[in-house]
């Protein structure tokens, strides 16, 4: 187990502060953040690459943050694979070695079938393709059998379609090996796809840090959710709050409903969220369901990105008001639905936002 | 105001073939003024020959000495954080620009104070010795060695020194069997070029060392020798020999640049 204690570690313009997560025995754990997080900073004060200059670091019970790196064991994955230029494959995968036994011939007989490899164990780094670097990188680190195995956004210069195959590799490996695995990343499919654990790290501090699912479906504040791509966001001042009904009317200044959350009261100023996919586009001349009824608003669509499998729309609210912004909600509906709707730029639509799809952070300061 | 695209093509190419034309006038001429055969005569010549094997000893042994100071130093230079490294970085250049005449005399002031006298007495003498010219030729192209190889040593991802030591290799272990294998190229062109600079350089040579034949007399004190006697054939024949030594000189780095980029 892994325990990252309040790490604090200033270089220049970048910081990281008050860091603390734990990464328990065999876990795939992903540090997800935007570029200038600090992602890289906290792998590298984990691998002991940069000293924290505060709080700690506790691998199985012993303080390892005073530690060299060559003393950690840990195995570590740059971003672009960086293999020795002058070592051969084989080479590169045994450079940690201290001496070539048999033990480590095993090791690498296994590793290199578990990551197909095996053919291309003489060839220079010059002469492999981006997944096969990426392939001899991972064996290279995990040849010495680490504790850990630190992976700073081995992805990142892979072609798309690629990458997607080599997660779902990964995924298998991570099974056979039981490696616990602390990967940072700021693709959110990537974060997803490889972990069931992970930690939002922005502007140097962990926003918020627990399952796949509390992160995706519950971003604890707004810097989580505008991180995960949801750009309906509001602002409101709580009208009432029902713990009996589960409903908070909160004015943004259209009313909207929202489901009841602990400590909020009336004259509050709160945020909350709803996906764009989670927002209802219901047909003129069709009943509204009950589920639907709360927060049902009318308007019109003001813009339309197609992305292929699905489309984003633009929603601007005419009724109950047009409060003068450019458009109120993002709305994302399958391409399939979007065709069946005959929807356009400028199509006169009836929308609901789902109460109990909608996340409501805690009180705004 | 603009050139058209042809006439600013036609300037820029004009003038590149101008200043090649330029040194070839300059080479042509000067080649004129020596023929063949005593330009042989001349390169064989007891003095001449002790001209050459004094530049390309003192030359080797301070580019050696050079190395082995600037290697850590400009690896210091370029990986480590600390209080002063500007300054220092700054300081470092000066001995590149400062004219030669005037380190040369600076190394002679030193070795007139009592601190200088006493070095000179536990060491070897330097003032109008061959250590002279070591110590002279050292201390204008160290800081030379220094530059070329902290822009080696800047090149180089950071990353590789990061896996070796997650790898379980020491700081000094990584230096070694990582950051000197990728620098090799560089090494060797940095070692080249501090090489070329030691065997041409004379002004701190001559005022530390003197200009003395057959003892302290190089290349480039042969050649001020040679027009102090109104000996132009014989400065013409050591010029030739220079361009000689500085286009292998070129032309293995232009070598060695190639296969760094292939």
């Amino acid at each position: 187990m892994i325990v990252i204690d309040k790490v604090f570690c200033r270089a220049g313009q970048h910081s990281i502060s008050d860091v603390s997560f734990t990464v328990n025995d065999g876990e795939y754990f992903t540090i997800l953040g935007p570029t200038g997080a600090g992602k890289t900073m906290l792998l590298e004060c984990i691998a002991g690459l940069r000293e924290a200059q505060s709080g700690r670091i506790i691998v199985n019970g012993e303080d390892i943050t005073s530690k060299p790196p060559e003393q950690r064991k840990f195995g570590y994955v740059p971003q672009d694979h960086v293999l020795f230029p002058f070592h051969n494959v084989r080479d590169n995968i045994f450079f940690g070695c201290a001496n070539i036994n048999s033990e480590n011939i095993k090791r690498l007989d296994e590793l290199s079938k578990l990551f197909r490899i095996e053919g291309i164990l003489e060839r220079m780094p010059q002469q492999l393709s981006g997944g096969e670097k990426q392939r001899v990188s991972l064996v290279r680190a995990l040849v010495r059998n680490p504790a850990i195995l630190l992976l700073d956004e081995p992805y990142s210069s892979i072609d798309e379609g690629l990458r997607k195959k080599l997660w779902i590799d990964m995924r298998e490996i991570h099974k056979n090996l039981s490696t616990t695995v602390i990967h940072i990343t700021h693709d959110l499919e990537e974060a997803f796809t490889l972990s069931n654990k992970m930690a939002v790290l922005i502007d140097g501090k962990i926003a918020q840090c627990g399952s796949r699912e509390s992160i995706f479906y519950n971003p604890a504040n707004k810097q989580v959710a505008g991180f995960l791509g949801i750009r309906n966001i509001f602002t409101g001042t709580v009208k009432s709050a029902d713990k009996e009904t589960d409903r908070i009317v909160a004015e943004c200044p259209y009313d909207i409903v929202t489901p009841w959350r602990e400590g909020i009261r009336e004259g509050m100023k709160i945020e909350f969220c709803v996906f764009p996919q989670e927002i209802k586009i219901i047909k003129s001349w069709r009943e509204i369901r009950k589920s639907l009824e709360d927060n049902v608003f009318e308007g019109k669509i003001v813009n339309v990105i197609p992305h292929g499998v699905s489309f984003t729309l633009y929603f601007k609210i005419t009724r109950p008001f047009d409060r003068g912004e450019e458009f109120d909600f993002e709305i994302n509906i399958p391409s399939a639905n979007f065709m069946k709707l005959s929807l356009n730029n400028g199509s006169d639509i009836r929308v609901s936002l789902r109460k109990n799809a909608i996340n409501v952070f805690a009180a705004a300061e | 105001m603009y050139f058209s695209d042809r006439a600013f093509k036609t300037g820029a190419f004009g003038l590149l073939i101008s200043l090649f034309l330029y040194f070839i006038i300059l080479l042509v001429c000067g080649a004129a003024t020596v023929g063949l055969q005593r330009f042989t005569a001349i390169l064989f010549s007891e003095k001449i020959l002790f001209a050459i094997k004094l530049s390309i000893f003192t030359a080797t042994v301070s580019t050696i000495l050079s190395m082995i100071v600037a290697v850590p130093a400009s690896f210091a230079l370029s990986r480590f954080q600390f209080r002063g490294k500007g300054i220092i970085d700054t300081l470092l250049d000066v001995p590149i620009i400062l004219s030669p005449i005037a380190i040369g005399a600076m190394l002679l002031i030193f070795f007139n104070t009592a601190t200088g006298r006493t070095v000179e007495k536990f060491t070897i003498p330097f003032v109008f010795e061959v250590p002279g010219i070591i110590l002279a030729q050292f201390t204008v192209v160290c800081a030379l060695a220094v530059r070329l190889l902290k822009s080696t040593f800047d090149s180089i991802d950071t990353r590789y020194e990061k896996v070796s030591r997650t790898l379980g290799l020491s700081s000094s272990a990584t230096f070694f069997r990582v950051l000197l294998p990728l620098a090799k190229n560089g090494l060797i062109a940095s070692a080249i070029l501090t090489w070329a600079r030691a065997i041409g350089e004379f002004g701190a040579t001559v005022t530390l060392a003197g200009a003395m034949p057959m003892k302290t007399e190089t290349l480039p004190v042969a050649i001020y020798l040679s027009f102090a006697n109104a000996d132009i054939e014989r400065a013409m024949a050591v010029v030739f020999i220079l361009v000689a030594m500085a286009l292998a000189v070129l032309l293995l780095i232009r070598k060695l640049t190639a296969e760094k980029t292939t």
